[in-house]
């Protein structure tokens, strides 16, 4: 008895093991870097007139009063102006400058060229950039910041990328990949059981009866088309918040088994367009549909890279 | 398994445990408890810190307007943003749920970037307002949302005092 349950035991082990580690190609991880530099520079571009206002040291909010909102010991943009502005350096232009580091690691990131520095570049920059001045974020950029913080550890130029073309980087499958890949999609199932959960849980259960639907799209910070018909179509308020929280609460469970899998995850990537068309929020929604696509829909068995890397060899040929 | 790979998977799932950790509410040891602290710091940087409660719930809208007047008597107004693009406005307006929080000082804030911008402003008021959408059955009975003015502050500028 004792030895057939340490069989048993044995038997789950290597299932563990192969679930975390078994040879897996580096493309979603490559699908995640460029969409997810992709939507950066585009959210870049679009921020770029405001730096100062929005980053600067007195910008809409003053750093004495950005610094109490972030933990201590982080680093923040004080810290490099501190040690710049001596040697001659204005504080805009330190901000200034680091913006561009920061697009020029994104840039670097999307090509996959020089892949662990740029991640490195993009991270910290974003960090100072966007996460030092807390008053100027919004749920995107803590997405875009735990994405860059795992493109510094995950294998994200070994596919897809100049790393690889120029010989720097291999695009054999490895463990690396599949362990990089099952962090990513086990914390995006914690992200949307926890949001789910949240949603239907939290007093005064808007999402139970739909007004959350109507409250959102009446809000005019949100407003892209006019609502106000909603309001004579409660049921239809409704179905969109039951479906959404379908759609959250059932992804650690449906995303998983084969069967469900491309349904929940194409779902999924229906719920945040509709959340980028009807309340505006483009990149939030792009980097939810980069996260989930590049998590659940990029093949990553070897056998379909092999089968890949066979003909393209062949038509090269 | 090679001892990389066992570091490797350590490190994977102290990352998971910890953001599980904090979806779940739990607390961390106090602030200057080195084990509190250095968690902070590194769920700060790792983003592990979040609890990903989204649109739980809807409260107000709200918008500030500052109205500038200068010695000889003009009078006009602005907004904190002057981008003209919706990703650069969400960040403009991030800060404005905050003057619950940090009430005149952070209305100071803002007055002073206005005093930046317009430097012949003699005084900046800063006029919050907050807009309660209403539930779909009071718009059906004819309730119309609107804007009302929850916070006013004025601020004058330092020289003008001739100090």
């Amino acid at each position: 008895m004792i030895a057939a349950a340490s069989s048993k035991m044995q038997t789950v082990k290597e299932a563990a093991l192969r679930f975390a580690l078994a040879p897996a190609s580096a493309r979603p991880l490559a699908a995640l870097r460029i969409g997810l530099a992709g939507v950066l520079l585009v959210q870049a571009l679009a921020v770029a007139a405001s730096v100062l206002d929005l980053f600067g040291p007195r910008g809409i909010v003053q750093w004495p009063l950005a610094d109490t909102m972030v933990v201590p010991g982080v680093p923040r943009m004080g810290w490099l102006t501190a040690a710049l502005v001596p040697l001659g350096l204005s504080e805009a232009f330190v901000v200034r400058g680091v913006f561009v580091l920061y697009v020029a690691g994104l840039s670097m990131l999307l090509f996959g060229w020089r892949s662990r520095l740029a991640a490195v570049l993009a991270w910290f920059t974003h960090l100072i950039l966007f996460m030092g001045v807390r008053t100027s974020l919004y749920g995107v950029d803590d997405f875009a910041h735990i994405a860059l913080f795992y493109c510094m550890f995950f294998p994200v130029g070994n596919a897809w990328s100049l790393d690889v073309a120029s010989g720097r980087a291999s695009a054999a499958p490895s463990w690396e990949a599949r362990l990089g890949l099952r962090v990513l999609q086990i914390h995006l199932c914690i992200v949307y059981l926890s949001s789910g959960l949240e949603k239907a849980l939290t007093p005064p259960y808007m999402w139970l009866d739909g007004e959350v639907i109507w409250k959102t799209a009446m809000l005019p910070e949100f407003r892209q088309f006019d609502m106000e018909w909603l309001a004579h179509w409660p049921m239809l308020a409704k179905l969109a918040a039951w479906g959404s929280l379908g759609i959250e609460l059932g992804y650690a469970f449906l995303v998983w088994p084969k069967a469900t899998r491309r349904l929940m995850a194409i779902s999924t990537l229906g719920l945040h367009l509709g959340i980028a068309v009807f309340l505006g929020l483009v990149s939030f929604g792009a980097i939810m549909m980069v996260l989930t696509a590049a998590a659940w829909l990029v093949p990553a068995d070897p056998e379909s890279h092999h089968r890949d890397t066979e003909s393209t060899e062949k038509s090269h040929c | 398994m090679t001892r990389k790979q066992k570091l490797f998977l350590c490190l994977a799932a102290g990352q998971l445990l910890l953001v599980g950790y904090h979806v779940l509410g739990l607390p961390l040891p106090g602030v200057g408890n080195p084990a509190g602290d250095t968690a902070r710091w590194y769920s700060s940087i790792s983003g592990a810190h979040n609890r990903y409660g989204f649109f739980k719930s809807v409260g107000t809208g709200c918008r500030v307007t500052f109205h500038m007047n200068d010695t000889a008597g003009r009078v006009w107004t602005d907004t904190l943003d002057k981008s003209g693009n919706h990703e650069a406005e969400m960040r403009y307006n991030g800060s404005l749920y905050m003057i619950i929080t940090y009430g005149d000082y952070l209305a100071a804030h803002w007055a002073a970037t206005m005093f930046g911008r317009h430097p012949e402003a003699h005084q900046v008021t800063v006029q919050f307002e907050q807009y309660e959408p209403g539930s779909m059955e009071e718009f059906r009975a004819g309730v119309r949302p609107e804007w009302k003015t929850t916070y006013t502050k004025a601020f004058l500028r330092k020289d003008a005092f001739g100090f």
